[in-house]
């Protein structure tokens, strides 16, 4: 008697639940989790990282070139297909999981600020054992950026130099020809997740974005601008800090980033988020993010970073504090709607 | 009946001890269990000797710091007593090896509070008292202890009571607009498990969040009372297995729901316990047979412990505004799975010159600690104070640590979390309401 009255109580009760849910909402559309992973694998990294691949291949042309006969003109066309390759991997650093993830893809290639004293070190030893922990912080994209545009004479007339610009190109090409076939093997591993879970594509492409971004609001711009030391400002710690491209590079890791949230053309996150409606103060959380980055993508196109963190860092408030906004809208709303694991620790849910 | 005949009813009257062998066995087992997980996991590394912090419990600062032998040391104790409890070896000294080191390694850092933790804290704590190892033990076998059949009630009584604290809390817990008329946070965590086969497909469904929720709240609430009736026990179990198995599939939450499983079988009679231990240990010499005797003062610190388990939960009520949000009074109430809340804290240190340095959280914390930093109140003082004193070492003449800090409850937007003008380095944690807690606004 009493238990039945209980049950009648229950299930009235979850209908009452259920009709509410039902007139204040429209029912979610059957969003496909599978497609988006393909998309984010065939159209955005591989994508991404055949482009990377075939920029990195023209620089090793160039540097061939160069190499042959160092004139001042070669070295020119070599600096541009150097900045091409670099900009093309700023664009593909965000994708540090699965194959990436495995060979530390981000230390290798580029690590910044560099140790230019073990640059000239490496230089005169001839044979560089790459990597080697000793000789994290003087190869790939940043050591390049030093040799290329440090001392130009010295590059056009040293053979050793020109030998280490080389081998540094070699190393990236090897890792960039590596990660594009690996990828070719895990690509169904990665579709065929579509679990949430820690360690899924998913929640790896969640995380890897925030920590992307965390990138570049810290190395890329906040520590140069002095955030971690008193506002004294560390200007050569900029990426690109020789070749003076710093924000090319950092516009060109915004464009990676909002393509690995956007899906390019095809299905992403934003659409994730969309068919789960999430928002932010009634407005869809999707449009805020994409408008951020757009707006921080016009931010980096018309500054010269290293001139306004010597001259007037004051001017970069209103790009930071975008950043910032930035950083809570990812790592707090983005990550908590879409129900994304960020570690395996057991959890009761608080 | 009086009320105080009841109680001394449900304290002192006579009972076969069976369920309590079967409790011995199985908890046991699943602690060693859990233990060997833990260390394959790799988590003793990971959890407690690469942080380069731990933060403490509240009132519990005062523990000594391991170091990394010492932390396997101490989990190769706890295993060894676990085996202890399960064989009825040296039982007593087992119950309370097994307590202290497990008690003392959940309160190395309060980042990783569960409230299964806390549930076996006070099981192991309750099993030191109990006559568990009087049948089919190791202890009984080499004489030293005296086989007994009977023993007072309440041995059986408190652990079942310990369970129904545990569903009814997390039961009322429940009882709020967001889990019942938003059904969140489930609204947010189904629908990213719609992956998962058979059951996935209807976690597209915008109805099966309230189905669960209102499911959910019935279950915890209602349970109880049909483990204990007679004619509803076996369809209670039953339920107890299938929504413990479906929240093991659903959610990242470790062994909590083989806990619940394996316990909740205390709640069969003796003679159904006793009929399965027969068949597998043989018929016990009933020549041999005993009571446990009755210790009648022991009514009191039982009566003492109801009480304080019956209110400590409930202490979040002399706190204003949402627990959910500020969590003062959050811990150690049976609130499982009840919300979805994440958080990202930018800690400022400001030097006495108008100067200022941003933190990295990730140069300090584990993604672990600083998610639970992020929005914890009482873990961001201690994380000010650690900082304060990392940046005074390296010179920096600190006036104050501040944090911008957001934090998002249950889907909704984020919103700052505590006040930016207060120095939380001059913070002291205590019972008293934490002011700067911006209140949480609907």
């Amino acid at each position: 008697m009493k238990f039945s009255r209980i049950i009648i109580f229950c299930f009235s009760a979850v209908l009452f639940a259920g009709c509410k849910g039902d007139s204040e909402e429209v029912p979610r559309d059957d969003f496909d989790k599978a497609a988006m992973l393909t998309n984010m694998a065939e159209e955005v990294v591989q994508v991404s990282y055949s482009e990377w691949k075939s920029k990195v291949e023209l620089l090793k042309q160039k540097a061939s070139e160069f190499e042959t006969t160092p004139s001042e003109s070669a070295l020119t066309t070599m600096q541009d297909a150097f900045l091409e390759a670099f900009k093309s991997w700023t664009y593909c650093s965000v994708f540090e999981f699965g194959p990436a993830a495995e060979k530390s893809l981000r230390l290798k290639v580029n690590i910044f600020p560099i140790d230019t004293a073990q640059i000239e070190v490496n230089v005169l030893a001839g044979d560089v054992a790459f990597g080697n922990a000793q000789n994290a912080e003087s190869v790939g994209f940043a050591a390049l950026d030093y040799l290329l545009f440090e001392n130009e004479e010295e590059l056009i007339s040293s053979t050793p130099r020109q030998a280490y610009v080389v081998a540094n190109i070699d190393w990236i090409r090897e890792l960039s020809e590596e990660v594009s076939a690996d990828w070719n093997s895990y690509q169904s591993d990665f579709i065929s997740n579509t679990s949430s879970g820690a360690g899924s594509p998913l929640s790896n492409l969640v995380n890897e974005i925030n920590y992307e971004f965390e990138l570049l609001k810290n190395a890329r711009i906040g520590i140069p601008l002095g955030k971690k030391t008193l506002g004294v400002t560390r200007v050569h710690k900029l990426e690109g800090f020789y070749s003076e491209h710093s924000a090319e590079l950092s516009l060109s890791n915004v464009s990676g980033i909002k393509n690995a949230f956007t899906g390019g053309t095809g299905l992403g996150l934003d659409d994730y988020l969309n068919d789960l409606d999430a928002r932010k103060n009634g407005e869809l959380l999707s449009a805020q993010i994409k408008d951020l980055l757009d707006e921080l993508e016009s931010d980096l196109e018309s500054v010269n970073l290293k001139y306004a963190i010597e001259n007037e860092p004051s001017t970069l408030d209103p790009m930071y504090n975008r950043i910032e906004q930035l950083v809570v809208l990812l790592k707090v709303d983005m990550t908590s709607q879409l129900g994304v694991q960020i570690t395996y620790q057991d959890n009761d849910g608080d | 009946m009086g009320i105080r005949k009841l109680w001394n009813n449900l304290l002192f009257s006579e009972v076969t001890m069976y369920p309590l062998v079967t409790f011995r066995i199985l908890f046991g087992a699943l602690m060693f269990i859990s233990i060997a997980r833990f260390w394959s996991k790799g988590w003793i590394e990971s959890q407690f000797i690469e942080p380069l912090l731990h933060f403490k419990y509240f009132g519990f600062h005062w523990l000594p710091e391991l170091n990394g032998g010492d932390f396997y040391l101490l989990f190769a104790l706890m295993a060894i007593s676990s085996l202890g409890i399960v064989f009825g070896a040296a039982y007593r000294i087992s119950a309370a090896v097994f307590f202290l080191s497990f008690t003392f390694i959940e309160l190395t850092d309060v980042t990783y509070y569960l409230n299964h933790y806390y549930f076996v804290s006070l099981v192991s704590l309750i099993l030191i008292f109990l006559p568990a190892n009087r049948l089919y033990s190791i202890d009984c076998k080499i004489g030293l202890v005296k086989t007994a059949l009977r023993v007072p009630a309440w041995t059986i009584n408190l652990i079942k009571f310990q369970l129904t604290l545990v569903y009814l809390f997390s039961g009322i817990a429940k009882l709020n607009s967001d889990w019942l008329v938003d059904a969140m946070p489930l609204a947010i965590w189904l629908p990213a498990q719609d992956q998962l086969p058979l059951i996935g497909a209807m976690f597209k469904w915008r109805l099966t969040p309230y189905i669960f929720s209102w499911l959910g709240v019935i279950y915890d609430l209602f349970i109880p009372i049909f483990l204990i009736i007679g004619s509803t026990r076996w369809l209670a179990y039953l339920a107890v297995v299938v929504f413990h198995l479906l929240t093991w599939s659903l959610f990242q939450i470790g062994m909590f729901p083989f806990i619940m499983i394996v316990a909740t079988l205390i709640f069969f009679s003796p003679a159904s316990h006793g009929k399965l231990q027969k068949m597998v240990f043989g018929i016990p010499d009933m020549t041999l047979d005993q009571a446990v005797r009755n210790v009648r003062w022991i009514s009191l610190p039982i009566t003492a412990f109801v009480i304080f388990q019956l209110l400590f939960p409930f202490r979040h009520l002399i706190y204003e505004g949402n627990p959910f949000w500020h969590e003062q009074g959050y811990r150690f109430g049976w609130r499982v799975m009840l919300m979805e809340k994440a958080g990202y804290a930018q800690f400022t240190v400001r030097d006495n010159n108008g100067q200022s340095i941003e933190v990295q959280n990730g140069d300090f914390l584990t993604p672990t600690q600083e998610k639970m930093m992020s929005t914890q109140p009482d873990i961001m003082i201690q994380y000010a104070q650690f900082l304060k004193h990392h940046y005074n070492k390296m010179g920096v003449d600190t006036k104050g640590v501040y944090a911008q800090s957001h934090v998002t409850l249950n889907g909704r937007g984020s919103r700052p979390f505590v006040d930016s003008s207060v120095d939380l380095a001059s913070q002291t944690d205590s019972w008293k309401p934490k002011t700067w807690i911006i209140p949480f606004d609907l």
